[in-house]
């Protein structure tokens, strides 16, 4: 897959899209069990801050070396938020 | 590929899938900052300076004349930049919390700031360029904003990586050299982001956090079960006021706003009665927005038959606050003159920051092609979306403008109406964007937008009492802006339409200048 | 006044900033600056930008003032832009005045 190629750019930009949503999502539940105040506060400042993991996310998939290496990346943090959330929502 | 060059895709490709619907964005909530404004230029019937004594005694009583066994009444008292007072009513049978929103409402009448009923057009006002922005139109609201906060996401990235990508930042910052073509497009693209870069990064992230439980509720999820949840003790809802079936005189309302702009330390924006006449009555006072940057009515309740106090503002804690602030600032109803001024002028900054980046896109790859006398399909597409949106929708915005002014007064659906004429125009704009050939595309659509504001500008001078030069002698600024407004954005328009007119003029510093193509005319 | 007194302030502020850059104070004086001397221009410039947001914040208070604030320097920075680019550099000036002097002679 060449660098620019249209299937290289749709490849990236799917798993910008999907995968920023996602980790943005599961971090933000973390932080809503995690942030050391009230519950509606600490849900309500999560998801605020979702969104610049969001971005944050976009930015690495794109910076990533690879598009393999890229989704390396979103799947262990994937896995490792999805760990998090089970002990602190439990 | 490095960094800057990885974040240059992202950034090309992030701006270019939303970029007209951005820009549209953008448009329609930079105008929106002046939504009372154009508000009260589309409702000239309203021109009494507010009363506020007058008005409390009016309001009830006329609300006893025409809903006086009603569920509820509603009395939505101005700001300083407006003077009329709505008043709505809802009937025992309406299933909804209070009296319901909207124009073209029967269950309405509204009082000048003096209290007396007047009879005004239907109109949506500055409400309809505030809802296009994040509601559009024609779909489903719940459709439009999802996708309108899909472009913000997408907004955001672009900010993001315009920022990583831009290799001189600093050095660039004053920088801008005319008369290049790609390189002027860039520079004017460079200089509306980075000059205003704060105002775009905040307006975009609080943009997203207005509807930020639409979109993320997944955090509520994992803490409360269901979005539902947190809502629920988001906003608690105090018990439905039961009618007891015995009638009882409403207390003085003047007595009850004092005493809530006491508690507060600010105005009343609007008040809500509850079973009015009846020994349940309540009434609840919220509290003018425009006071503080935080959103949050901090609603007072008092018993509408005794005076007493029921229950003062609910404490606000550090989530709600944050997230009120954030809503806030991206509204910008705490903004004074000075700061109002300043936020419109970096929101035209963010419109032309989309707009000159689209051309951008055409411009670098025009240069770039093998054979100019036919481009790629994907180039034409945008090429045609540039003109149906950069130069199509102010042109039908003015559309709007010109049915408040020119359809009769009584007819029917005619808040539907103004808002179909806008989108009529922009058909019409749009078959002109994609048959005609660019140059004179834009030429014609750049050069009937100024038309149509100068001649709105004219029309009020003329016809209304809203004029120019009547609005300055009476010291009424906000309508000498509005005319003064149009004019100005009328010489804009005439400036770009010449531009895109002279093929060999160099493009210059811009919203919406041209390409001067190499292409002869298609 | 105090939104007046802070917008000069910026403007002074990003004026320097500006001018400690190679390329606009070629503009603006017809040579390259000292490495000392575009320091000292950098430090000044950006003490005056960030003055500038006490009388911000005296005239609208410390929330909206720091809102403000960041609307006032973009204006500031935006007629900058405009000045840089529609006057005309130093050497240019000095090219125009020798003519002048020579038509007149």
């Amino acid at each position: 897959m060449t660098r620019n190629s249209a299937k290289h750019i749709l490849g990236r930009g799917l798993a910008a899209l999907f995968g920023s949503y996602a980790l943005a999502a599961l971090w933000g539940s973390v932080l809503a069990h995690l942030l050391p105040m009230p519950r509606l506060d600490a849900t309500l400042i999560a998801t605020i801050l979702s969104f610049a993991i969001f971005a944050g996310v976009a930015v690495y998939v794109f910076a990533a070396r690879s598009l393999r290496s890229a989704l390396a990346g979103l799947c262990v943090s994937g896995v490792a938020g999805f760990l998090i959330l089970r002990v602190a929502g439990a | 590929m490095s960094l800057r060059q990885s974040q240059s895709l992202l950034h090309t490709w992030s701006g270019l899938l939303v970029g007209w619907i951005l820009f549209g964005i953008f448009l329609a909530g930079t105008v929106s900052f002046w939504r009372d404004e154009i508000s009260r230029w589309a409702r000239p019937e309203l021109s009494a300076p507010f009363d506020r004594e007058a008005v409390l005694k009016a309001a009830p009583a006329e609300l006893a004349k025409r809903a006086p066994g009603a569920k509820g009444w509603s009395i939505d008292l101005p700001g300083d930049r407006n003077s009329g007072v709505l008043l709505r009513w809802q009937s025992q049978e309406d299933g909804g919390r209070r009296p319901r929103r909207g124009a073209g409402d029967e269950n309405s009448q509204w009082l000048d700031g003096a209290g007396n009923p007047v009879v005004v057009r239907e109109t949506a006002g500055g409400d309809f360029f505030y809802r296009l922005h994040f509601d559009l139109h024609y779909v489903p609201v719940l459709w439009a904003r999802w996708f309108v906060g899909f472009c913000a996401l997408l907004m955001l990235v672009a900010i993001v990586t315009g920022v990583i990508t831009h290799k001189k930042i600093f050095r660039d910052f004053f920088t801008f050299r005319p008369g290049r073509r790609q390189r002027s497009w860039l520079d004017g693209h460079n200089a509306a982001a980075v000059l205003t870069l704060p105002f775009h990064l905040m307006i975009t992230y609080t943009g997203l956090i207005t509807l930020m439980t639409l979109y993320m509720p997944w955090p509520a999820v994992a803490t409360y079960g269901s979005r539902q949840a947190m809502i629920a003790e988001q906003f608690p809802r105090p018990p439905e006021v039961e009618r007891s079936g015995k009638p009882e005189q409403l207390v003085p309302l003047a007595g009850l706003v004092d005493r809530a702009e006491a508690l507060w330390g600010g105005r009343a924006g609007g008040i809500l009665i509850a079973q009015p006449g009846d020994a349940a009555q309540q009434v609840m006072v919220r509290r003018r927005l425009a006071d503080r940057i935080v959103d949050g009515e901090q609603t007072i309740r008092f018993d509408g038959s005794t005076g007493a106090l029921l229950a003062g503002p609910r404490p606000e804690s550090a989530g709600v606050v944050a997230r009120g602030a954030m809503i806030g600032l991206h509204a910008g109803r705490f903004a004074d003159t000075g700061i109002r001024w300043l936020l419109f002028l970096s929101g035209l900054a963010g419109t032309g920051m989309a707009a000159s980046g689209l051309i951008l896109w055409t411009v670098k790859r025009r240069e770039k092609q093998p054979d100019p006398a036919r481009p790629p399909l994907g180039f034409r597409i945008v090429e045609r979306l540039n003109i149906a949106f950069l130069a199509g929708m102010p042109l039908a915005m003015t559309g709007f403008l010109w049915a408040n002014r020119l359809l009769p007064l009584g007819s029917s659906a005619r808040a539907d109406a103004e808002i179909g004429a806008m989108f009529q125009l922009w058909a019409v704009a749009i078959i002109v964007a994609i048959l005609a050939p660019t140059r004179l595309a834009w030429t014609m659509l750049l050069g009937a937008t100024a038309v149509s504001l100068a001649g709105l500008a004219i029309a009020d001078g003329l016809l209304t009492a809203n004029g120019l030069p009547a609005s300055i002698a009476r010291g009424d600024w906000g309508m000498a802006a509005m005319g003064a407004g149009f004019l100005a954005f009328a010489l804009l328009f005439a400036w770009l339409a010449r531009h895109a007119a002279h093929r060999s003029q160099p493009a210059g510093r811009g919203r919406r200048v041209p390409q001067s193509a190499a292409v002869p005319a298609e | 006044m105090m939104a007046l007194l802070s917008f000069l302030l910026a403007l002074a502020g990003f004026a320097l900033m500006g001018l400690s850059q190679t390329d606009h104070h070629r503009w603006a004086y017809a040579r390259a600056p000292a490495r000392a001397l575009a320091r000292r221009l950098r430090v000044a410039g950006a003490i005056f930008v960030l003055l500038s947001l006490l009388p911000a914040a005296a005239a609208w208070g410390w929330a909206f003032g720091s809102f403000g604030w960041f609307g006032l320097l973009s204006l500031a920075a935006a007629i900058l832009l405009i000045i840089r680019t529609y006057l005309p550099s130093r050497a240019a000036r000095d090219a125009a005045s020798t003519t002048k002097k020579q038509g007149k002679s």
